[in-house]
């Protein structure tokens, strides 16, 4: 039996590592939603089947559950041929994806010509070819409108790059010189943590790691059950739905069944909507993902490894949409499903675990894509933007406002920076009042711009959701504000056409688009709110009068 | 007589030292600090340690600043901004207080209904879009005014592109305002961005009225006990400066205190001609770390030092975690054991210091282990051995071992957190450590070091003289420093040399406005041009000097391939490269060279003062004790073995061999680190 000293010790070992890729990736990478934005993960999976071992603490939660995914099939298909000095890189959504813009290069790590463990390293790329930069095809049918599927293919061979296969990957993004820098950044991440890891290879010998590794799996486990017993047994319904997929103007329903038995967790997702014709289906790796997710939420203390997802059962049929097979379009699944399948969960969640349970946070990026050219500095641009909203009101206060969204850590881009690149000025950035859902701890608040094409022509395109019904409030509390996105365009109102989601419209100079996203929802009975916090909520113009009238029964302070 | 004083307050104790520089004497002190006014500690522990009238120059490091913006104690502040952008502040970048858990809370230093607006903007390129409102300007500066604002910032969009509307807006305010409170987001930080920049501008607002009045009341004592030189203040870049700049600065010295540790560590380093060095102070709560790189701290541009609330300054990148002798060592659920990050502090501290203790800490395994003797740490304590012992057999028995296994295995997690943040830092500048030597300090650091060394194959390290005073040491060292920087944030191949020089020019002259105040003639200042530049799409810059403010971009370019090729291997083609900003660094050296005599720590006794059991590896040795004023120099003391003296105490582990070297350092080596 190995013991608890070495066990502490090696799981800092391993943390640390990825972390050290991690750092390493972000110092190097080219791509600013990677080295600013932290879009990207590390870590290290067993030598068998690619379980997770380790990862960084600062690695994107969307990533997390899904990577070992994309390893396992790595391991499967590559497990018996590879070479050490081997890098396979993987997108394919079908195969524990994403969306083909989370591109995984994955390494085996032999000790004595044995194939001991999987580093893998996952980012965000900004193109991957297909239909519109940057990958977000809001009117997508196929995937290969969506861009270049790798499904696990052998880049580098015993440390050396396939030139013909690079070239190929190169040859089908935009501005290749960049992504070629983030690939040598994760190869450089990659090759760094097996460094550090064969030092503690060396100290400990490949046995006590193996036996380590069990025992931690093993200890999270432990660990998770404990944590299912404070849930109380039962089983739990809720569901919530998508604005739409895109391309039908019909709600996409995400329905769960949780079961919570003494040990175990079960997610059954059997009763949700068929696959969609548009970018929002999800795939089985990211609705997985998305689970996991909601779970770390509610019990962040617990480390990440595979045996945190042993006591979790998922079911989500090929019948729905969460598990979509190819060639359904999935570039929506990371970035918006993924976040109402977290929502969905906390629902069910709040009903059995109600002292731990926030209201629903912000359930929306509002994907911004601009595309033009500026004649005043001669060049065309690309300008993507995204938000935040209120996260939920949780136990002991209100929400945060302009929080990120559950599943992405991703800061919003300086709008100085954003004017800088593109002719767009901003007429107002501000919190939006009355977006917070009401409560005794009430949502955070959404956010208001509104921004203004100067200069030329583009097309614009957005992504978003949650314009039907706004994030839910819990025990009483109620719901935040939904979203509201609205253009003017040569002085016409103009609403996108599925609501949220548009593509291809024409903007030109002194058009301009106004969003405004979702407050958190609120927990607990609105009544219940001390007076003294509602009335500093109208001072602040957090709440109108009315609003304050209509939700807390308060008076405003010349009423 | 001429004597330098450096005088450090932290929330506990204040540390003096005064070095004579005719005769290179050394005192120190160490006072309790009066936490209601640190004045008095600083008077009283100054005029203690010797009299004012041989003092030539005072520098003094001080927490006033950090504690008030971490405990939220500054000024009543007002802010005012563009119309549409009053609440940048509180919006952030996105962002929430914990990665997992959607959970925590936000508060702005400025509430909303303090945050006000009038019609103003100007765009990226710095035309005016909407010209200032200068009566709604008026209208809205009463309402603060009626609102009881003692200080205002004013944030206007791309101030740092065309300063003028905030200073029509400086001009409009000044006629109404009752006092110098006045922060303008362009002079705190003219760079992009407008969070960072509103932030920094607010911490400065807020922190501003505070440190004038504490830095004015130490003065004003200083003066009346008849003190007439130079009096200044430790800044967050390492430089010092005067009460005046100080105050105007307010939000430069927000690490002060830190700041010193790792200008003594600079200082040291270069004397033992060391080019690369890991500065490590480690104290009962917190372990600050910091790089230097060829005797010259690693700058960073940011530092968050509370949720939602980065600055944005030119400063000292210091990298903190929660590891110190305080910090608590416990199991979770599964059986994971874990050190801090929450801390036993001083009150009611460890089991071993007797004053309530009932957790098991870091000071607790040392002591345990044979590694620390209570008596040197609190002369006269009955240190309760048999409970310090309990508590690590109650931990060891739920671990399946001893209680020395038990506390060396704590000691093991600790050790292992604090070598992750230096590795952080050298990794993200793609730095070898093995290239570094180790300087700790602080109470716990030397207990710690070749633990910590052995992790990162650091070959050598260095415990200074007074491990226990190197912050007030890095005081009386500092050099008179400002640093200003300036936003450029264009493709190098767009920009245009003659504009560079306009900004340096304009930089220049800001420089030159605070050295003029802190009194330094013109010509004695030195000035450094730099530039960070990045490849597009990264978030790391790397910084390059200039020989001069006249820049060729094809020069410059070339330049900065070289330095990204030497530091990171890699040869990048086809991506553009973008110049980030100008950067000029002010400085006047001390007008004394500061030494310390060689035979201050020229003991004379090779043999120790006998052995102790002490436990490494799995096994009790029997360990030679030193005691540090008594030990002679130049003679291998050979691990296992532990150096006390009065600030600190020395492990040298098996394997390492310490020797005082001709500067009273003692310099620890590791027979399988070193060629």
């Amino acid at each position: 039996m190995i013991d608890v000293i070495t066990l502490t010790v090696l799981q800092n070992r391993f943390r640390q590592i990825a972390e050290d890729m991690d750092t390493i990736f972000d110092r190097a990478a080219f791509s600013p939603i990677i080295s600013e934005g932290r879009d990207r993960a590390s870590g290290i999976y067993t030598g068998d089947e690619g379980l997770l071992i380790a990862q960084g603490a600062t690695g994107m939660p969307i990533h997390i559950g899904a990577m070992q995914f994309g390893v396992g099939a790595v391991a499967r298909k590559a497990a018996g041929t590879c070479k050490p000095g081997d890098i396979f890189i993987i997108n394919d959504p079908y195969l524990g994806g994403t969306h083909l813009m989370d591109v995984k290069l994955v390494m085996p790590v032999f000790v004595d010509g044995e194939l001991f463990c999987w580093l893998g390293s996952s980012g965000h790329w900004p193109d991957i070819g297909g239909a519109v930069p940057g990958g977000y095809v809001t009117s997508a049918t196929e995937v290969q409108q969506e861009g270049l599927r790798l499904g696990g293919l052998r880049l580098y061979r015993e440390g050396t790059p396939d030139p013909d296969l690079l070239q190929m990957i190169l040859d089908n993004v935009r501005v290749p010189a960049q992504r070629l820098g983030d690939l040598q950044a994760q190869v450089a991440s990659l090759r760094a943590g097996e460094q550090e890891l064969r030092r503690v290879i060396a100290e400990y010998g490949v046995p006590t790691l193996r036996e380590a590794i069990v025992a931690l799996r093993r200890q999270s486990a432990v660990l998770v059950r404990d944590m299912i017993g404070r849930i109380k047994p039962g089983t739990y319904t809720y569901e919530d739905a998508m604005d739409n997929d895109g391309v039908v103007d019909e709600p996409l329903w995400i329905r769960l069944r949780l079961t919570v038995e003494s040990e175990r967790l079960i997610f059954d997702f059997s009763e949700s909507s068929p696959p969609c014709r548009g970018p929002m289906n999800s795939v089985f790796a990211t609705t997985a993902s998305a689970v996991y997710i909601s779970f770390k939420h509610l019990f962040p203390e617990i480390p990440m490894n595979a045996g945190c997802f042993e006591p979790i059962d998922l079911i989500a049929p090929e019948t729905t949409f969460l598990n979509s097979q190819y060639p359904k379009p999935v570039s929506g699944c990371a970035a918006e499903v993924s976040q109402r399948i977290v929502d969905v969960c906390f629902g069910a969640l709040s009903k059995a675990l109600p002292e731990r349970s926030t209201g629903a946070p912000v359930g929306t990026s509002l994907n911004v894509a601009l595309g033009g050219y500026d004649p005043l500095e001669d060049r065309r641009y690309i300008l993507y933007f995204y938000t935040g909203g209120g996260h939920g009101g949780f136990p002991d206060g209100d929400g945060i406002s302009n929080a990120c969204t559950s599943v992405g850590l991703a800061k919003t881009p300086p709008l100085e920076v954003v004017e800088q690149h593109a002719p767009v000025l901003f007429e107002e950035y501000a919190l939006r009042q009355d977006s917070a859902g009401a409560g005794q701890t009430r949502g955070g608040l959404g956010v208001q711009y509104s921004m203004r094409l100067l200069r030329g022509e583009a097309y614009i395109a957005v992504l978003g959701d949650r314009s039907r019904k706004g994030p839910f409030g819990i025990l009483g509390g109620e719901d935040g504000a939904p979203t509201e996105v609205a253009l003017s365009l040569r002085g016409e109102h103009f609403v996108p056409r599925m609501r949220t989601k548009d593509g291809n419209i024409l903007f030109t100079t002194g058009d301009h688009i106004a969003i405004k996203t979702p407050g958190g929802g609120g927990r607990g009975d609105p009544a219940k709110r001390p007076r003294d916090s509602v009335e500093q909520d109208l001072r602040r113009g957090y709440i109108s009068v009315g609003s304050a009238e209509q939700h807390y029964k308060a008076r405003g302070p010349n009423g | 007589m001429s004597w330098i004083a450096g005088v450090d307050v932290g929330g506990t104790f204040t540390d003096i030292v005064l070095i004579n520089t005719a005769t290179r004497e050394i005192r120190i002190r160490k006072v309790p600090t009066t936490a209601r006014n640190q004045a008095e500690s600083f008077l009283r522990g100054l005029t203690e340690t010797g009299d004012l009238d041989d003092v030539d120059a005072i520098v003094h490091g001080t927490t006033v600043g950090t504690n008030a913006l971490l405990e939220r104690k500054g000024a009543r502040t007002g802010l005012i901004s563009s119309k549409g952008f009053r609440d940048l502040l509180e919006l952030g970048r996105r962002t929430r207080p914990n990665d997992y858990g959607m959970t925590g809370t936000f508060q702005p230093l400025v509430p909303r209904e303090h945050r006000l607006e009038v019609p103003e903007r100007v765009d990226a390129h710095g035309q005016q879009v909407v010209e200032l409102d200068e009566a709604a300007l008026e209208e809205v500066v009463k309402q603060l005014l009626a609102d009881g604002i003692e200080s205002v910032a004013v944030m206007f969009m791309h101030s740092y592109a065309n300063p003028e509307p905030e200073l029509a807006a400086h001009r409009v305010i000044g006629k109404l305002w009752p006092n110098e409170y006045i922060s303008l987001s362009h002079r705190v930080l003219p760079e992009v961005g407008e969070f960072e920049r509103v932030t920094t501008t607010t911490i400065n607002a807020y922190l501003q009225p505070l440190l004038h009045r504490y830095l004015s009341s130490v003065d004003d004592r200083l003066r009346s006990a008849g003190y007439t030189k130079g009096f200044r203040i430790m800044q967050s870049n390492g430089g010092a400066l005067n009460v005046t700049n100080a105050s105007r600065n307010a939000c430069r010295s927000v690490l002060s205190g830190p700041a010193g540790g790792v200008i003594a560590a600079s200082w040291i380093g270069r004397q033992v001609d060391a080019d690369h060095v890991i500065s490590a102070d480690m104290g009962g709560t917190s372990f600050d770390v910091a790089v230097i790189l060829d005797g010259e701290p690693a700058l960073s541009e940011q530092k968050e030092f509370t949720y939602g609330i980065p600055s944005r300054i030119p400063m000292i990148d210091i990298e903190t975690i929660g590891a110190g002798g305080g910090s608590i060592i416990y199991q979770d659920k599964a059986g994971i054991l874990h050190v801090g990050p929450e801390s036993a502090g001083a009150e009611p501290g460890p089991i071993a210091y007797a004053r309530g203790g009932t957790r098991a800490t870091v000071t607790d395994a040392n002591v345990l282990l044979g590694r620390l003797d209570i008596g040197n740490v609190l002369p006269g304590t009955d240190s309760p051995k048999a409970n310090v012992r309990a508590a690590f057999e109650e931990l060891g028995k739920s671990l399946g071992t001893t209680a020395e296994g038990a506390a060396q295995a704590a000691l093991k997690v600790i050790d292992l957190n604090m070598a992750g943040a230096i590795r952080k830092l050298t990794l993200e500048r793609g730095l070898d450590t093995r290239k570094f030597i180790l300087i700790p300090f602080g109470g716990a650091g030397p207990l710690h070091a070749c633990s910590i060394a052995e992790n990162l194959r650091v070959p050598r390290v260095l415990v200074p003289i007074w491990p226990g005073v190197t912050s007030a040491l890095g005081c009386l060292l500092a050099d008179i420093r400002y640093d200003d920087t300036w936003t450029v944030h264009q493709r190098l191949d767009q920009v245009d040399a003659a504009r560079v020089r306009a900004l340096y020019d304009r930089m220049v002259e800001r420089v030159m406005d605070v050295m003029r105040e802190d009194d330094v003639p013109k010509e004695k200042v030195e000035l450094q041009y730099e530039a960070a530049l990045q490849y597009e799409g990264q978030s790391h810059r790397v910084i390059v000097t200039l020989p001069s403010p006249d820049i060729s971009v094809s020069g410059l370019a070339a330049t900065f391939a070289n330095e990204y090729r030497e530091r990171y291997g890699v040869t990048v083609d086809n991506v553009p490269v973008r110049l980030v900003n100008l950067r000029v660094r002010a400085s006047a050296p001390r007008d004394i060279e500061v030494s310390i005599a060689n035979d201050t720590m020229r003991g004379t006794n090779a043999n120790g003062s006998g052995t102790a059991p002490m436990f490494f590896a799995d096994a009790w040795h029997e360990a030679a004790i030193h005691h540090r004023t008594s030990l002679k120099q130049g003679v291998a003391v050979v691990g296992p073995a532990r150096i006390d003296q009065a600030d600190t105490t020395t492990i040298v582990p098996p394997g390492w061999t310490a020797r005082v070297d001709n500067l009273g350092n003692i310099e620890i080596t590791h027979e399988a680190f070193t060629q």
